[in-house]
């Protein structure tokens, strides 16, 4: 059983909290202890190693200054997810294949998956929840919801990142640079000639 | 799938790189962590200490000499795309990398890690192989070259020594009238595995093919020199070169006869050779056109 570390149940705890904590309760989860608690990203260099145990770390990440504790294995995706309650990245493979879990690093597409927590240092963090901006739905997002492109959901939030920062490199892509830039995104619903008309829509009207 | 744990390194310089590995009781470097972390996800592969790469500014360096191309083993799949000297001087080899796993793939894996992998299907070797590219290793004693040719020892073996880096991809820039191409059968168009793949690089001269390399690759234990398939085509007359001639037919028999393909899971042992046969056909006439399109623009 993998090794995590419980937080208490905070007051008004959703449902995914409850879960969560459930899970650890019945894993009878241990805390690995050490004396690198309070160490900052911008330690690291002079650090150098993090250690094993936990860690305490500042990151960019949708252009607020967010604090977590994760230990050196800890995956950029699971620190977003466990620590920072942003659950829209979503994990599928976990192992690089399905790109459900991209997110922007400094703006390029990257699998958080894939990414340690400590390795993010000053790098900026963009998730799904952070592409909307001041309230408004990115283009892409607004003809994903026109064009129906999404059905179970799990791959969507990797494949609107994916598809925002084509457009951003290309603001008139053919198909055929819609269906590459999106190769390494798989939907097992289907729902990728769909994600194109969306991308190819988005891409007119912005 | 959660990682088991691990001390982690972040050196900034190549010297404390080689200070911490020649240190650590079980460690690995991390690059792009695309084929670590996996294995080590699956629990192929365990390991106490990652040693990461990606802050060494000596590893992303790239420059050329009159002669040499010198690539850095951190540069990622993405910067090697973006690299003007590779798609000034090895075009085939940018076409290669283009077929690397996906665009995030190729953000975050490197060169040197898909060398240091040695996978059979690795996609980056066979063009560099067929480029006669060389590797620089280093530890603290100092630097090792070798041919890349001689680089993998068995499917995920190198020469590498425990304590060594690769640092650098020598590459060497091509004689006048050379064509180059790569050619990768996987199971679908984008994120696929390759199957089968070969590359092929042509030199021309005076109506004959002066030089000649095939490099096959996903059909051995590890990318190989087809020595057959090359003696098949060198020292032939250029108007022998043409869709299904007696040269080309050889070319592919002998490449599909050097191969040793394994049954799996993407295509059975006889299935690949017939594909590998088909393949090196195309790959070399590809190369073929590519030169002669070098031809007319020089
Ligand atoms: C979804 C997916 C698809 C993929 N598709 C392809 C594909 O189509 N074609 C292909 O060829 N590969 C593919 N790969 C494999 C992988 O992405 C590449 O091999 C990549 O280049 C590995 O580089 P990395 O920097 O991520 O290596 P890492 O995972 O960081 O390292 C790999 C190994 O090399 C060692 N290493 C790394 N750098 C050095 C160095 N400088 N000196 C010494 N040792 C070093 C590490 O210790 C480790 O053992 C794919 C991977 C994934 C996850």
């Amino acid at each position: 059983m993998k090794k995590k570390t419980p937080k208490p149940l905070k007051k008004g705890f959703s449902r995914r909290r409850f879960l969560r904590g459930a899970g650890l309760t019945a894993a009878g989860t241990v805390i690995a202890g050490s004396g690198m608690l309070g160490l900052k990203a911008q330690q690291l260099p002079e650090e150098k190693s993090p250690g094993a145990g936990v860690l305490n770390l500042s990151m960019h990440v949708n252009g607020r200054l967010r604090q977590m504790s994760v230990e050196a294995r800890t995956t950029l995706a699971d620190a977003l997810r466990n620590e920072l309650q942003l659950t829209g990245t979503k994990v599928g493979c976990n192992r690089g294949a399905c790109a459900a879990c991209t997110v922007w690093i400094d703006g390029i597409p990257t699998l958080s998956c894939m990414t340690l927590a400590v390795e993010v240092g000053e790098r900026k963090v963009t998730t799904i929840e952070g592409l909307a901006r001041h309230g408004k739905l990115h283009p892409v997002q607004q003809a994903f919801i026109d064009h129906d492109a999404t059905q179970c959901g799990f791959c969507t939030s990797g494949m609107l990142l994916t598809t925002a920062h084509l457009l951003a490199q290309n603001s008139g892509p053919s198909a055929e640079e819609v269906k590459a830039a999106t190769s390494g995104n798989f939907c097992r619903c289907g729902t990728h000639p769909k994600v194109i008309t969306a991308t190819l829509d988005a891409a007119a009207k912005m | 799938m959660y990682l088991k744990e691990f001390k982690f390194y972040r050196p900034g310089t190549l010297s404390e790189a080689l200070e911490m590995l020649s240190n650590a009781e079980n460690g690995a470097l991390k690059a792009g962590g695309t084929d670590l972390l996996v294995e080590m996800k699956k629990g192929l592969r365990s390991y106490s200490e990652l040693i990461s790469l990606t802050d060494l500014a000596e590893l992303k360096e790239q420059n050329e000499d009159a002669e040499f191309v010198r690539l850095g083993a951190g540069l990622t799949h993405s910067e090697i795309l973006d690299s003007e000297l590779v798609r000034k001087y090895f075009p085939a080899f940018a076409e290669a990398v283009l077929q690397i796993g996906s665009n995030q793939v190729r953000n975050t894996g490197t060169l040197g890690g898909n060398l240091c992998t040695a996978a059979a299907c690795c996609d980056s070797a066979p063009v560099l192989i067929a480029l006669d590219a060389e590797v620089e290793m280093m530890n603290k004693k100092g630097t090792e070259t070798i041919a890349l040719k001689d680089f993998f020892v068995h499917n995920r073996r190198t020469v590498l020594k425990k304590d060594q880096i690769l640092t650098t991809v020598v590459v060497k820039k091509c004689a006048p009238h050379t064509g180059v191409h790569f050619e990768k059968f996987g199971l679908r168009q984008g994120s696929a595995i390759a199957v089968v793949s070969v590359a092929a690089l042509l030199t021309i001269e005076d109506g004959l093919c002066k030089d000649a390399r095939i490099v096959i690759g996903a059909v051995a234990p590890t990318p190989m020199v087809s020595y057959n398939a090359i003696n098949a085509i060198k020292g032939r007359p250029v108007s022998d070169f043409y869709e299904k001639s007696e040269i080309l037919l050889a070319a592919g028999k002998a490449a599909s006869e050097d191969s040793v393909p394994i049954d799996d899971v993407r295509g059975g042992a006889q299935f690949r050779r017939n594909v590998l046969n088909t393949l090196t056909q195309r790959a070399i006439l590809t190369a073929l056109r590519n030169c002669n399109m070098q031809n007319t623009q020089t």
